[in-house]
């Protein structure tokens, strides 16, 4: 009953509409080194968007509802986003993977653990090869700190402070 | 279904009823700042959701049943709102547009959400379209009166918004009343009534219990966006603290929360707050005050980065320009042509103060102030009190010689908000000790030819303020 209330109130208040909204191409990584050395990494990704990259980058087939194989999102984003640390590529496993409405979350971990991700390079190139207005955000949160940046077209392995 | 629609219809009432004193509200402070207890976002997200779920099989049970599309319709608009998700306003405007195709009669209140829908896509002219059918339905009606009237403020239309929100003005407040009576207070010279609308407003939140997490948000951002250009800062953030309060991490208030940070020159403060706004959801505006405040803190390769994404999010948006994407651009001297042309395809159909505005402080970058002065008067024709309009005005106003009339701008930018861009204002001051101190000395050309005023051109740029209304959600 509540909840219908509000729906029909929903009716009649429009006035906080929203703001003018577009179809974006973007993705949003989250890295986080814990305090024993665990790195893990969190992608959201538009579920359309991931699938069919993933299905062209590695030759598979789209599954129904723009689902993808574990093996082959995983490939993909080993591909996309690159992570060094003190020299070394960190090798990420994909720990899980689901769905939330039109989005995709993935979550990967590390096969080693981290001291710190200082200097760290990172880049994340996921989607770019589809959409010229691809903007993808990264997290990193360690050291009791956290830095965000932006990867787009034609960027390159950033250094993290 | 009778009884629930009287139980809103009731709830409306009670919430009108409380704000019979409406002129009365007070200056905002921590103690009159009404706020309702914390919901939980997840949870109303969650129902939401569920009532998609639920509207959408009804609606592929019955595809002819137009109640069920506007109800889905108004699901998905509130789903778009909350998440910024673009694929949920076509989505209601498809099903508004099918529900009212289906049936118009005892189906009003789909034009509201087809109105809201359209506006969101900038199809204004649309909007303008469904809000006249609307008020068609019901001639008296202040809601919907008003809500022709918020259309017509975004085209431009200032002369016929008038008309209806006059007519409207003195009826009992509501929800939906109240906000867009604010704008129209706003855009056309009264904001200090705004604001006391804009209170009125949140009052009218606070009593009725029917609203969600981001609604709440949403009336108290709006109030303190109010208070940011009256250049209370304190007030605003107080309000924004709250609204952060009512919805844990709403974007919105953390890129006005950037923004103010921005304003005084908290370039820190103002990354840390813009970060987390654009981790939900790219928007342009929120990605400018982020370059500027890499440029300002010296890293110029994070400012590069926030600058392609701006760039690369504003070209995606509905609309031929975004404003703040557009004035970010002008202020660091970049793509001026560009600009020009596509504000100038967007003034043939939205001739608002804002559209002039960015006109004018193109043409002035390019060198064409003659121009520039013309697309200024039409910028300050409504009077509006943003301090930035004023500024551009004075900055334009020496630039033609016009010593007295930017002087007399500038001033008005500073007493309207003497904190409206820790750059600007320190070269709005600039400007002034060069200027003639009064309307009628020394000859205009002096200022003309005043080093202060002639490198307006290439001064510290202004911050983007708010005249994007634009976003676009990150996964």
């Amino acid at each position: 009953m509540r909840r219908l209330a509000a729906l029909l109130l929903l009716l009649l208040l429009s006035v906080a509409r929203p703001a003018a909204a577009h179809p974006l191409h973007t993705t949003v990584a989250e890295l986080r080194l814990a305090p024993d050395g665990v790195l893990s990494v969190s992608l959201r990704t538009f579920s359309d968007d991931f699938s069919a990259a993933v299905a062209r980058a590695t030759k598979t087939a789209v599954l129904p509802d723009h689902m993808v194989s574990a093996e082959a999102a995983s490939r993909y984003v080993r591909e996309a986003l690159t992570l060094q640390v003190a020299g070394a590529a960190v090798v990420l496993r994909l720990v899980s993977q689901r769905r939330d409405g039109d989005v995709t979350l993935l979550e990967f971990r590390a096969e080693r653990p981290s001291v710190t991700l200082r200097g760290a390079r990172v880049l994340n190139r996921m989607l770019m090869e589809f959409h010229g207005d691809q903007v993808n955000l990264l997290k990193a949160t360690y050291d009791g700190r956290s830095f965000t940046t932006l990867f787009s077209q034609g960027a390159v392995a950033k250094a993290l402070p | 279904m009778r009884r629930l629609t009287l139980l809103a219809a009731a709830t409306l009432l009670v919430a009108t009823g409380l704000v019979a004193a409406r002129h009365s509200a007070t200056r905002a402070d921590a103690a009159t700042i009404p706020v309702s207890p914390p919901r939980d976002p997840v949870a109303e997200a969650r129902a939401r959701d569920a009532d998609i779920a639920l509207f959408e099989q009804r609606v592929g049970e019955d595809p002819s049943s137009a109640a069920d599309r506007s109800r889905l319709a108004a699901l998905y608009l509130r789903r778009a709102r909350e998440t910024g998700g673009f694929t949920d306003v076509t989505r209601a405007s498809a099903q508004a547009e099918r529900s009212l195709a289906l049936r118009e009669s005892h189906n009003e209140g789909t034009w509201s959400i087809l109105a809201s829908a359209r506006l969101a896509q900038h199809d204004f002219t649309g909007a303008l379209e469904a809000a006249r059918s609307l008020v068609a339905s019901d001639t008296s009606d202040a809601n919907s009166l008003a809500l022709e009237g918020e259309v017509l403020l975004e085209l431009g239309r200032y002369d016929e918004a008038a008309v209806r929100f006059a007519a409207v003005e003195h009826a009992p407040a509501s929800l939906s009343l109240a906000p867009r009576l604010a704008r129209w207070y706003e855009l056309t010279g009264h904001l200090d009534r705004a604001v006391l609308m804009s209170r009125n407003a949140l009052r009218l939140a606070k009593a009725n219990d029917g609203l969600s997490a981001e609604q709440q948000a949403w009336f108290l951002m709006r109030a303190g966006d109010l208070e940011a250009k009256r250049g209370r800062a304190g007030a605003a953030r107080l309000l924004y603290d709250s609204a952060l309060t009512a919805n844990a991490g709403d974007y919105r208030v953390l890129a006005g929360i950037a923004r103010l940070d921005a304003q005084r020159g908290a370039w820190r403060e103002a990354i840390v707050a813009g970060d987390s706004a654009v981790l939900q959801r790219l928007e342009p505006g929120t990605l400018g005050i982020l370059r500027e405040a890499w440029l300002a803190v010296g890293d110029t390769a994070q400012a590069s980065s926030y600058a392609a994404a701006m760039t690369a999010s504003a070209l995606t948006q509905p609309g031929a320009i975004h404003r703040a994407w557009g004035l970010h651009l002008v202020n660091h001297g970049e793509r001026l042509d560009d600009v020009l042309r596509r504000v100038r395809r967007e003034l043939q159909s939205r001739r608002d103060v804002y559209g002039y505005d960015l006109e004018g402080w193109t043409l002035h970058a390019l060198g064409r102030d003659r121009e520039a002065a013309l697309a200024m008067h039409q910028a300050l024709r409504a009077g509006t009190e943003d301090a930035v309009l004023w500024y551009h005005a004075g900055v334009i106003a020496a630039a033609v010689g016009d010593g007295a009339g930017a002087r007399l701008h500038l001033e008005r930018a500073i007493a309207l908000n003497p904190a409206f861009g820790v750059e600007d204002v320190a070269h709005a001051k600039a400007l002034l000790t060069v200027l003639p101190s009064a309307p009628s000395a020394p000859s205009a050309s002096s200022a003309l030819s005043a080093p202060s005023a002639s490198s307006a051109r290439t001064s510290p740029p202004p911050l983007p303020v708010g005249t994007g209304r634009v976003a676009g959600s990150t996964p």
